[in-house]
């Protein structure tokens, strides 16, 4: 099996073409590490790896609506949680009232995260509950909406956005 | 795009045996969605196995083919997968089959209706009658065979016993027919009792294909009943004055003999249809 | 030879005022037998009978011990048979995978993704696995005949009737595909024909030479060989006493035949064997004539 020497961008191009091989190739690159991210955000190994199959096989039929902005592993990753979402969202039925959530990235606040191993803001979040950490990720890293967040953690809408209330008034009060 | 900063091997290591701790962990996620380094250092990390069989479901969904709309009506109405895709294969199950069938009857049930008060008017339902019965005659020709079957010696060398293709295709080819020309009939002039006329001729010539294809091939077969049923419905309407006479009583009860003695041939024949390559 | 797996016993086919078959006898054990032989000697019936697609006007055929003729053993041959035909047809517009997939539901491959899986293994096999999803149309000609030697593969078969499995093939691909075959052959049996001799000294561990419907030779393609011995030489030009002669591309010519005294003798291919074998014997028959 060759080695595929070309960016992610070429590779979702000659996947939107039809060729399995470069899928095969986004796969290797980008399984493992979606895996163990979705893992973390859901306790159950199958409805994981289920979910992770779905996300590829959208990739295959999606791959021409990909807009070539160089954040290929963002795309993928945003497939892949509203996936699980969909999935927890049919498993417990929570009525969900509002807007489609839209179809953005992940948000820029993850940007700071970077190199937070010790600095403040790690620490901070560290003295946070889990529950409020939690609702931190899904909401700031995952850039999810409070309706995803809801599904996701299995919470009702109310308990997130007061949660997040809370983790953001802890949050600034610890770095004040 | 490469970040500057790396993760260390070992929090990779650490947090694909998922024991490392939210903050770190959701700062390494946020991480690796940028830098490609990290990305590949940590993908021998994950077990193979586990990649490898996930990779088998996804091949399964996106290799599996495309089912056609044939296919997805027959998978509907109960039929088993397999055996649907062997009808997808059929040339006369094809929907070009199926709009050819429906314009010509179309075609000649709307010129009945047309010259139904005209002096031809018997003419014109006459051919409307003839096409729908020699219909699934026509089908049943171009479902099985060497003529019409590209890989038809492996299907010889398959398991698959000859009788039992052609029984499907036969059935599935006949029920196509019979119900392409029950709507084209819609249009004929009079929708009295010669609407259904063409019924039982069509079943009796079809059985008697089937019969005579356990001594002939297919086609052979089809063009013997075929032409053979339409000269003698030529000559008694000739001798009789009577244009529709084959589709009369006697007509009627001519087709149901056929069916039954072709039935019994088959049965006990069957083992006949064993393919032959014509030499 | 170990346990011969097709028996082939004095067999006899005609077409019409064609004789096809002329009492053709011999045995192929496990492994592959390569059946070398010129147009119309009769290969293509033979293995067509070896499909169990045709049967013989007289003779008897017994393939892993069982009896074609017999209805019952037939259809056990066939669930055990992988056939390539010399011709192979495609319904042009399905895609390989779904060609396979069809053939694959003739071999009573019911159950749908034990069946898709199969497809797939076999069209790995062969090297298709970038080209499943595209219709057999906008294949080229050697990608064709792997898809037909694909279906040939399905359900691991322990016996395997190719005909001219090579023809229209470049030599890359003549490579491919006696690796496919050769690693299949373990403890498999493999009936295939050729034109190309080295095919033959490549991949066959035994030889059957066709001509006019019968078996002039069966054995080793080293005793094949072995025929030319001492019986090729190079000349300046054609020799008088040589049954078969050409022009090398460095212009000596390569006699076949019976070597004169002091000839510039050369060792022998398995084609010079096959050549004289095929040549001496049209030659007797035009002498008897």
């Amino acid at each position: 099996m060759t080695v595929r020497a070309d960016g992610d961008d070429t590779l979702l191009a000659a996947v939107a073409a039809g060729d399995r091989e470069a899928l095969a190739a986004l796969y290797r690159r980008h399984a493992p590490w979606l895996v163990l991210r979705l893992s973390r955000r859901c306790a159950d190994p199958g409805m994981v790896e289920e979910v992770v199959q779905d996300t590829f096989v959208a990739v295959w039929k999606g791959a021409g609506r990909y807009r070539a902005t160089g954040e290929v592993p963002a795309w993928i990753w945003g497939i892949g949680i509203r996936r699980l979402i969909s999935r927890l969202r049919q498993q417990r039925p929570i009525a969900i009232v509002g807007a489609q959530a839209d179809d953005s990235t992940v948000s820029a606040e993850d940007e700071v995260l970077i190199g937070v191993e010790h600095g403040d803001l790690g620490s901070a979040l560290g003295r946070l509950s889990p529950e409020l950490r939690a609702v931190v990720q899904a909401t700031v890293l995952d850039g999810l909406s409070t309706k995803e967040a809801a599904t996701l953690l299995g919470i009702p809408q109310g308990t997130v956005k007061t949660r997040a209330a809370r983790a953001r008034r802890e949050l600034r009060e610890a770095l004040a | 795009m490469n970040a500057t900063w790396h993760a260390d091997p070992a929090v990779l290591a650490s947090y694909a045996a998922e024991e490392l701790d939210d903050v770190r962990a959701s700062s390494l996620e946020a991480h690796l969605l940028a830098c490609e380094h990290c990305r590949s250092v940590l993908a021998p990390m994950v077990p193979a196995s586990q990649l490898d069989e996930m990779w088998h479901e996804i091949s399964a969904v996106i290799d599996a083919p495309r089912v056609g709309l044939v296919e997805q009506v027959l998978v509907r109405l109960g039929v088993h997968e397999h055996v649907a895709r062997l009808l997808a294969a059929t040339p006369s199950l094809r929907l070009s089959w199926f709009l050819a069938e429906a314009f010509a009857l179309g075609s000649a049930a709307v010129t009945a209706q047309n010259l139904s008060r005209t002096h031809a008017a018997g003419a014109s339902l006459f051919v409307f009658l003839v096409l729908a019965a020699l219909a699934p005659v026509a089908g049943v020709a171009a479902a099985f065979g060497p003529g019409v079957d590209p890989a038809y010696e492996v299907g010889i060398a398959s398991p698959m016993r000859s009788d039992r293709l052609l029984f499907i295709r036969a059935a599935a080819v006949l029920s196509a027919s019979l119900m392409i020309t029950a709507l084209a009939a819609l249009a004929l002039p009079d929708l009295d009792a010669t609407v259904t006329l063409w019924l039982l001729p069509a079943v009796g010539l079809t059985f008697a294909t089937l019969a005579l294809a356990t001594w002939l091939q297919p086609i052979t077969a089809a063009a013997v009943a075929g032409l053979s049923w339409l000269f003698l419905a030529a000559i008694a309407s000739v001798v009789s004055t009577d244009l529709l006479v084959a589709f009369g009583a006697g007509g009627q009860i001519v087709s149901v003999l056929a069916i039954v003695t072709s039935a019994l041939v088959i049965a006990n024949r069957h083992s006949a249809y064993e393919g032959r390559i014509p030499s | 030879m170990s346990i011969p797996t097709v028996e082939i016993t004095d067999v006899h086919k005609r077409f019409g005022r064609t004789t096809a078959l002329a009492g053709l006898s011999f045995d192929a054990p496990a492994g592959i037998t390569g059946l070398l032989g010129p147009n119309g000697s009769g290969k293509t019936t033979l293995l067509r009978m070896a499909a169990t697609v045709l049967a013989p006007d007289t003779g008897q055929l017994r393939l892993l011990g069982w009896d074609p003729s017999v209805s019952d053993e037939r259809l056990a041959i066939r669930r055990r048979l992988g056939y390539m035909p010399q011709e192979p047809g495609f319904h042009r517009s399905f895609t390989a995978f779904e060609f396979v997939d069809y053939i694959a539901i003739l071999k009573e491959m019911t159950e749908r993704r034990a069946r898709h899986d199969e497809v797939r293994r076999v069209l790995t096999l062969v090297g298709l696995q970038a080209v499943m999803d595209r219709k057999i149309k906008a294949l080229s000609g050697g990608m064709r005949r792997r898809v037909a030697l694909a279906q040939a593969l399905l359900g691991d078969p322990d016996i395997l009737v190719l005909d001219e499995p090579t023809a229209g093939l470049d030599p890359e691909q003549r490579l491919r595909f006696r690796e496919i075959v050769s690693e299949r052959a373990a403890d498999r049996t493999v009936l295939l024909s050729t034109h190309q001799t080295e095919d033959v000294a490549a991949l066959c561990p035994r030889v059957i030479v066709m001509l006019d419907g019968s078996a002039l030779f069966e054995g080793t393609p080293k005793e094949l060989t072995d025929i030319a011995a001492e019986r090729v030489w190079l000349a300046a030009e054609r020799s008088p006493t040589a049954r078969l002669s050409w022009r090398n591309p460095d212009g000596a010519h390569r006699n076949i035949g019976d070597a004169p005294d002091g000839a510039d003798l050369v060792a022998p291919t398995l084609e010079d064997g096959y050549l004289l074998l095929v040549g001496e014997r049209a030659f007797a028959e035009g002498e008897a004539a």
